[in-house]
């Protein structure tokens, strides 16, 4: 598909400034990123002094030693996986389901729900925060990894995502499908889902990522420590008073891990995603 | 169809109500079941002590566990964000056995608080082995609303490698505040980018430390009513001129963060509670701790405690069990060592029971000695009279205020304190009905 | 059975069991919620809520008495006018430059996303570490490039901007991300017909992929309005307000009030009321936008 190609000076114009721009940018990502990598690997004293070193002068692990020796990470993991695995595996079906609802069908209420659903949005966490405690606690659902998994399923920007990836799929790919009499779930789940498959890996790695790095309502909708997940865990080493610099992005570092594997994969899945999808025309 | 329509509504809505009556109920249940005796009981127990202190907490927790013959299990948690989990767990009647917090907190929680005071004839505490003035802390009228656990006072801390390079005396640090700006000025250079004094604008702690030794409490008991001492108070107007003035000279870095410049060996002379040294430890720095210099305000040895509460989840069980837990913290094995002393001496704060107070470790502890050096007379109110219950409007909205109005210029000192007064006035007002 | 999967098959009566789901769920744990906490806002409710005062309008009128809502209000208002802009535009305009799919763009984009996977947390420690103006690695490398020091967060004025900067920092990668997603599902024929008419790079820009990622382009600015107009974590995690209050947003200041010892729930809920509403008021001008272009 790709033509032959040919160096304008044009081309050199617009491509060099562009090329400089993004690699700005990725530098402007890359140099926090790395100094925390390293510091993470820094010990105490270095992290913290006069003048700042950039690379380690001394390379030690001392800091994952401590993260390690002090908080169960296993189960701290393991949490965080059932947390964000089921939580994303339900927000997919549920989020993407409504989505599509609202980009295909015309519905009485359809304007009234949708932005009912956008409110939802509207409202900082923090206020709704004790009025849902009390929901999820009445429904018995307190410290148990229900109550810390259903009530973060529903999200309406997911919805609103999905939404905007469906609107610009067709509508002529469902009555076809119809009269070749799918069911309308059929049509959705077989037909249409594929179709937006890199929005469906955008909201998996959203979703996922939330529930990974939430850390206020798993402290409050539990109440043991068993049930906690890696975002508490690492929190502990952020003090009141003292703030343990290198145990904490040495934390940092093992709790992005797992996430980055994730976005490559996703990646992946998502370049084949287009090649099925480029196929619509 | 229409039928089809209501029966599904209607077996939707009922599904809801039975699932929130019975899972309600279960609760409900469980929660009755007192047993009587502490045996075998499960103690939950929460505070915010995150950060190198609660990993040692960890370690003795887990130790009263193996030792203790009862069978009780203290199950702690320890969380990153207290107020919101403690409050969201009240409001649904919810909480755990035990809590560890500031005794101001019996100003807001008060009403989830049991009264603590038998703990003293349900064990064999001794009543009179724990200093007065910080039981007095811990009460409010009859009622006893904590254990103490520890007692946070703030004190100076001076970098004696930068004295030696400004050539002052390391082992004479300031005793007066005007040494201390003498001091500051002296040490401060800044081509190497040090700061003589280390006062932060956003540390209303650090601040109201020292603003109180200027010009006394902000708030005092005057004859029943409670009374505001901002505007006039030549004291505050002296600080916070000072504090200006160091500012404005390149003395005073204007910085939130000045604990990590302390570390980092960049800040002469400071104020800060003990876990300051913990900081300095791992740096490396030589330094020195002493007493914050008197102010014209007199002697004082202004406290904050942190204490034991039984909240009013415990059942009567698990209020035992907790004693228990209390008690093993501040009993004695045949060496002499306790919980609590080992805690003192790990973490350096200073002791509230004569006992500790008194052991050979302790007195022999360099960190804690310089701390007991406080005159045991002098009020040990913090900021405003310790029975004032609007301490922490005073700490989290006037006091920042104030200082940030002045470090930044807004306002000068006089209508800095002006509008201290005013809102200290509409707390006191609150309090005084 | 057969019949009742036959009556809702139906696609008039079908978008209903679709939305269903998400629908319960939010009523019972957003929109329940939700009208507990507005309801509050009549109340003097202390943050254990075990008593209630009703005192009518009394919270709004203070709100509004309040010069630390109204400068919260303020802050809000700048930190928007940065936000939002960027995250729209910028991420648009980034994101069709890295929407192929080869080896510089995957890179790319892994490294644009890099910080979204950080905690907050995390992110907070980390740049006020290395901005501190004292100790910090930029600071100090800036200083001896010759740029002199600059205090980067205790400076009113300056201050909202490094944390804007912070905000976009961290969430850059998500917009760009999901704008790449729409960009990709254009169908390459419409890109084709394009060359063959001689359009530019920057006309097939605006001709083609513009007009086709509308859906994506409303749901990034609804979402982002609404997402800046209630900055919170990054604020916390760093200046926690600070200097003087000119980076105190309106959910800090929220929060502060709901959450500190002195806390009025009442209080904190009415002014999350005012936030609301003048959230909501943006959006449903937006949404008919939106609706309209349909």
């Amino acid at each position: 598909m790709k033509k032959k190609k040919t160096i304008s000076i044009g081309k050199v114009f617009f491509n060099v400034p562009v090329a400089l721009i993004l690699i700005i940018i990725a530098l402007l990502v890359l140099v926090p990123v790395i100094w925390m990598t390293f510091s993470a690997f820094k010990t105490e004293r270095e992290i913290i002094s006069w003048p700042p070193t950039f690379i380690p002068k001394t390379f030690t692990l001392e800091n994952f030693v401590d993260v390690q020796g002090r908080i169960n990470i296993i189960r701290y993991i393991a949490n965080s996986v059932i947390y964000a695995g089921v939580t994303t595996a339900l927000a997919v079906v549920v989020n993407s389901m409504a989505g599509y609802a609202y980009a295909f069908y015309e519905f009485k209420g359809k304007t009234g729900t949708f932005l009912m659903t956008l409110a939802t949005m509207m409202v900082p966490f923090q206020v709704i925060m004790v009025p849902l405690f009390l929901v999820v606690y009445k429904m018995g659902m307190y410290d148990t990894y229900w109550g810390l998994i259903i009530p973060r399923v529903a999200v309406a920007g997911s919805i609103f995502m999905m939404r905007a990836a469906f609107t610009g799929i067709p509508k002529e790919m469902a009555e076809a499908a119809r009269i070749d009499g799918l069911s309308e779930f059929g049509i959705f789940w077989k037909i249409m889902l594929p179709q937006v498959k890199p929005a469906v890996i955008t909201l998996v790695i959203l979703s996922v990522n939330g529930s990974w790095n939430d850390l206020l309502w798993p402290m409050i909708v539990t109440s043991s420590t068993e049930m906690r997940t890696l975002a508490n865990g690492l929190a502990l080493f952020i003090g009141q008073n003292t703030i343990e610099y290198g145990a904490a992005f040495a934390g940092a570092l093992v709790s992005l891990l797992p996430m980055f594997v994730l976005y490559m994969f996703g990646q992946k899945y998502f370049v084949e995603g287009m090649s099925s999808g480029g196929l619509k025309g | 169809m229409n039928k089809f329509k209501k029966f599904m509504a209607l077996g939707l809505a009922a599904m809801m109500v039975t699932s929130l009556v019975a899972c309600g109920g279960s609760t409900g249940n469980a929660k009755n079941k007192k047993s009587d005796s502490s045996k075998g009981t499960t103690v939950t127990f929460w505070n915010s002590f995150t950060g190198a202190d609660g990993d040692m907490l960890v370690k003795m927790v887990d130790k009263f566990n193996k030792e203790n013959t009862d069978g009780i299990k203290v199950k702690m948690d320890i969380s990153s964000d207290f107020d919101s989990q403690l409050s969201t767990a009240f409001a649904a009647g919810e909480g755990p056995t035990m809590i560890l917090s500031s005794s101001a907190y019996r100003f807001t929680y008060g009403d989830y608080l049991q009264d603590v005071s038998d703990v003293f004839d349900k064990t064999d505490l001794n009543k009179d082995d724990f200093i007065q003035s910080y039981l007095d802390y811990c009460s409010d009228g009859d009622k006893t609303y904590f254990v103490p656990f520890q007692v946070v006072g703030y004190y100076m801390y001076w970098n004696k490698d930068l004295f030696k390079k400004a050539g002052l005396d390391p082992e004479t640090p300031p005793t007066s505040w005007d040494e201390w700006q003498q001091d500051a000025a002296k040490i401060s250079d800044s081509t190497k980018n040090i700061y003589g004094s280390g006062i932060s604008y956003d540390y209303a702690y650090q601040i109201a430390h020292i603003m109180q030794r200027f010009g006394g409490l902000a708030v005092t008991d005057d004859n029943g009513t409670w009374k505001a001492n901002f505007e006039n108070n030549a004291g505050y107007e002296n600080f916070l001129n000072m504090y200006k003035d160091m500012v404005d000279d390149g003395d005073n870095p204007l910085e939130a963060d000045t604990d990590s410049m302390m570390s980092a060996g960049q800040v002469g002379i400071t104020v800060g509670g003990p876990w300051v040294t913990a900081g300095l430890d791992t740096a490396g720095v030589d330094y020195g701790i002493g007493l914050i210099p008197q102010g014209d305000a007199g002697d004082m040895n202004s406290v904050e405690v942190i204490g034991f509460g039984i909240t009013t989840a415990a059942s009567d069980a698990e209020k035992e069990a907790a004693y228990k837990f209390i008690k093993w913290w501040n009993t004695q094995d045949k060496d002499g060592s306790s919980p609590a002393l080992e805690w003192s001496l790990q973490n350096g704060f200073p002791a509230y029971t004569y006992s500790v107070q008194n052991n050979k470790e302790y007195k022999a502890n360099k960190k804690l000695s310089a701390m007991s050096a406080a005159n045991p007379e002098a009020p040990t109110d913090f900021i405003v009279d310790s029975n004032f219950p609007g301490i922490n409007s005073v700490l989290s909205d006037v006091i920042p205020e104030m200082i940030n109005s002045v470090a930044f210029g807004n306002s000068s000192v006089e209508d800095a304190l002006a509008k201290a007064q005013k809102s200290t006035q509409k707390i006191v007002d609150k309090y005084n009905k | 059975m057969e019949k009742i999967r036959k009556y809702w098959n139906r696609p008039s009566r079908s978008a209903y069991v679709f939305i269903a789901p998400s629908i319960i769920l939010l009523i019972l744990f957003n929109i329940i919620p939700l009208i507990m906490a507005f309801g509050l806002s009549f109340f003097d409710v202390p943050i254990t809520m075990n008593h209630a005062t009703f005192v009518g309008w009394d919270n709004f009128v203070e709100a509004f008495h309040d010069p630390r809502f109204i400068n919260s209000l303020k802050v809000t208002a700048i930190f928007t006018g940065i936000e939002v802009p960027v995250q729209v535009l910028g991420a648009l305009v980034i994101a069709a430059f890295i929407s192929k799919n080869n080896k510089r763009n995957k890179f790319l984009r892994a490294v644009y996303f890099l910080p979204v996977i950080c905690s907050a947390t995390v992110i907070g420690i980390m740049w006020r570490m290395i901005l501190h103006s004292n100790i910090g690695f930029i600071t100090a490398a800036l200083q001896s490039m010759g740029l002199g020091k600059i205090n980067f967060m205790n400076t009113p004025g300056l201050t909202i901007f490094v944390i804007s900067f912070i905000s976009i920092w961290r969430s850059f990668g998500i917009s760009t991300i999901i704008y790449v997603t729409a960009i990709q599902q254009v169908s390459p024929s419409l890109f084709e017909a394009a060359q063959m008419d001689g359009a530019g790079k920057i006309l097939q820009f605006l001709h083609i992929t513009v007009p086709s990622i509308r859906p994506t382009f409303w749901y990034i600015m609804m979402t982002r309005f609404a997402g800046a107009l209630q900055i919170f974590d990054i604020i916390y995690v760093t200046t926690n307000g600070g200097p003087n209050y000119t980076t105190e947003s309106t959910v800090s200041y929220i929060y502060s009030r709901a959450f500190s010892s002195n806390s009025s729930m009442g209080y904190a809920s009415a002014m999350s009321v005012v936030l609301f509403i003048i959230i909501m008021f943006i959006t449903v001008l937006m949404y008919r936008r939106m609706v309209k272009e349909d």
